[in-house]
């Protein structure tokens, strides 16, 4: 096969997750169809896209899991933390609060993914320069401070939506390579791609059907 | 359908009677969870299986299951009390382990059927194995309300701690697969679904999931169980809707309003924007109305056979609009039909009740035309689409009219030089039939110079 959603040889799963209104589903938007959809509607419980992309000449299938930033699903977002290998975390650069709030949303993130798990900060809408609520000066020191990849980006545009994206894989592709995240680990939200019946034999993944409930 | 959330759900079982089955006695279980119930059969061998692995895997003691007994199994009195026994074994499983139902015990009481997270990762684990070949095959796939009302629930739920350690169970498999489908059949009914007391057209699914849909039909379902249309409306091009019992065409297009009365709007937020073929056959249509018509803009193919339709209107603005299917309706007549309908190229018109084909002279754009098993007994009513410039197709079999004597050559006659172009009744004219028709119109040629003279 050589084309199509299937062309690819690991799968790295994201989370984005931030405020309600920062803008995460246009970004994914933006990221997966090259589009901005200006008519959002909010986000219930969780969206899902993907997209293939290329670091260092390996195809890369990207799972991205779109979270509601509405209070009344966080339980939901939650639950989609655990097996992520990039977060990324959205304020909106035109409104304050979405920046107060962020070390709550670190401190969840923190503590529900796994300790490799890259996140990544986005001042989304750099676009609206003009409403600019949070400087880049002091969001950048809050990420410095927190060790995260930082950058402003506008979905809008499309401005720097790709580089957020791609820059994620990048590290998570580097761990993987000094052998800080394990691909065979359950929760590292990266994953060989599944083979599938009548090709290779699957290799030996890890089956913990034995425990666990139900629901 | 159901739900069962870990820790919060209620879980009631019992087994209300017993019954023979091919010579094995059966238990009849009733598993309710919330206002869903359903029924479940098993026999005495699969709840010892069952009590097996929760010993093994829960800690459950061995003792709890009423004890096998080999002979004298089958007498009444027997059956009755190992019912009520096997019934307060299953009281008190669900009792100890409601909060987390092993999934062995979800399996036994078939949960995979009726219950969102189970059914979601069931899909998961048979999309793990065989997504891919689906979508790489390209062939639509079916799908029920159940399994679409599972997943627009399942978005708005937590996570699992199953799903969360099971790769193959993974909810990203179903998103994906749903993802890249591009051709969906929705396979609706309206009884209860197996031994349930769900219907399947009464659960209501969104299709948000669904994010390169181009073409979608529905089969026996209830099309207002789409809870919203919005982003199909933008990329859809064909939309069928079979056996759904739908009145009005409006019905399917505004689907996802409670308002059907909608104004003729051009710019209206219901607008299919894609759409190039709709196909509603075998429903209870018996009309077509303008606010209808204008939803669908681009149409360039629309289906209607096998409905109640008495008449043809409302259709000439459709102006992208290139075949008609009207066949199998109760058209008795259809007047001037270049004033209802834009340049058609292919028309069926087929099982109708038409007595002649008078309306059609001006349809200058026909290239095909079925007019089958009506009730067209007078040649010279079949003169006007003679003279059409483009008809390739003709086909009139199954009307009195193919009894009389000649049949095929007077039609072919009124064809004039075009005769021999034509395609009566699925058969071009033969050599003979051409060399009749030559020497028919020199006659009537001459005929005409002698009046003149
Ligand atoms: N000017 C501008 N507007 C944006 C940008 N990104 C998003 N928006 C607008 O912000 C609003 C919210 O965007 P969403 O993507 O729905 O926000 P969300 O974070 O997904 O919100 P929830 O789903 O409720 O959590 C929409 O009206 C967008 O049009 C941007 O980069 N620039
Ligand atoms: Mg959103």
């Amino acid at each position: 096969m050589s084309a199509g959603p299937y062309n690819y040889s690991y799968i790295f799963k994201y989370i984005i997750i931030g405020d309600m209104g920062v803008g995460k589903s246009c970004l994914l938007h933006q990221f997966t169809e090259k589009k901005f959809m200006a008519d959002c509607p909010h986000t219930i419980g969780v969206e899902f896209g993907t997209r293939i992309i290329e670091v260092a000449g390996q195809k890369i299938k990207l799972q991205i899991w779109d979270t509601a930033g509405q209070e009344r699903f966080r339980a939901v977002t939650r639950s989609y933390y655990r097996g992520a290998a990039g977060a990324l975390l959205v304020y909106d650069i035109t409104r304050r609060s979405t920046y107060n709030h962020l070390s709550s949303w670190l401190s969840d993130a923190r503590n529900l993914t796994n300790p490799n798990t890259v996140i990544f900060l986005i001042g989304n809408k750099s676009d609206l320069e003009a409403q600019r609520d949070v400087t880049y000066e002091e969001a950048k020191q809050f990420a410095d401070e927190n060790e995260l990849l930082f950058i402003e980006a506008s979905a809008k545009t499309g401005d720097n939506v790709e580089d957020a994206f791609l820059e994620t894989a990048k590290k998570i592709y580097q761990n993987i390579q000094d052998g800080s995240l394990d691909l065979n680990a359950a929760e590292s939200g990266v994953q060989h791609k599944p083979l599938q019946p009548g090709r290779n034999q699957p290799q030996n993944q890890p089956n913990p059907t034995k425990e666990g409930c139900a629901c | 359908m159901a739900l069962y959330v870990y820790s919060k759900s209620r879980v009631d079982v019992c087994i209300p009677f017993a019954e023979k089955e091919e010579d094995c006695t059966v238990y009849v279980i009733k598993v309710t969870v919330g206002e869903v119930w359903w029924l479940v059969k098993q026999r005495y061998k699969n709840f010892d299986s069952l009590h097996q692995q929760l010993v093994l895997n829960h800690g459950l003691r061995k003792d709890l299951l009423p004890a096998k007994k080999i002979l004298g199994n089958k007498d009444p009195e027997f059956i009755e009390r190992r019912r009520s026994d096997l019934e307060i074994y299953l009281k008190k499983i669900v009792q100890f382990l409601e909060k987390a139902l092993p999934l062995e015990v979800c399996s036994f009481f078939e949960f995979e059927e009726y219950e969102v997270y189970s059914l979601v990762r069931k899909m998961a684990a048979e999309l793990y194995l065989n997504g891919e070949t689906k979508i790489l095959s390209g062939q639509t796939i079916s799908m029920n309300p159940l399994q679409l009302h599972a997943v627009t629930q399942k978005i708005q739920l937590p996570r699992s701690p199953v799903e969360q350690l099971n790769r193959e169970q993974d909810f990203a498999h179903v998103l994906d697969f749903l993802a890249n489908i591009e051709s969906l059949e929705i396979v609706g009914n309206r009884d209860f679904y197996r031994n349930s007391n769900l219907i399947l057209n009464s659960l209501p699914y969104d299709l948000s999931a669904f994010k390169s849909l181009k073409h979608l039909c529905f089969n026996g379902a209830n099309v207002s169980s789409l809870m919203c249309a919005r982003s199909l409306r933008n990329n859809l091009e064909t939309l069928s809707a079979h056996s759904c019992g739908l009145k009005t065409v409006i019905e399917v297009l505004v689907c996802d309003s409670v308002h059907k009365n909608l104004e003729v709007k051009i710019d209206s937020p219901y607008v299919w924007r894609e759409l190039i073929s709709l196909d509603l056959s075998e429903n209870n249509l018996t009309e077509v109305s303008p606010a209808a018509v204008c939803l669908v803009p681009k149409l360039r193919r629309l289906w209607l056979n096998c409905n109640a339709l008495e008449t043809v209107a409302n259709l000439s603005s459709l102006s992208a609009l290139e075949a008609l299917n009207l066949s199998n309706n109760r058209i008795r007549q259809v007047p001037n039909l270049h004033t209802k309908l834009g340049n058609v190229k292919s028309l069926f018109l087929a099982q109708n009740r038409l007595t002649s084909l008078d309306g059609l002279g001006k349809l200058y754009g026909l290239v095909t035309l079925d007019v089958r098993s009506n009730k067209i007994a007078d040649l010279e009513t079949i003169r006007p689409v003679a003279a059409l410039p483009c008809l390739e197709e003709l086909t009139l079999t199954g009307n009195p009219v193919t009894t009389v004597l000649d049949f095929r050559t007077k039609v072919l006659t009124m064809f004039g030089t075009r005769a021999g172009e034509i395609n009566l009744d699925n058969e071009k004219a033969m050599q003979k039939e051409l060399d009749t028709v030559a020497v028919l119109l020199a006659l009537s040629n001459s005929a005409k110079k002698m009046v003149l003279k």
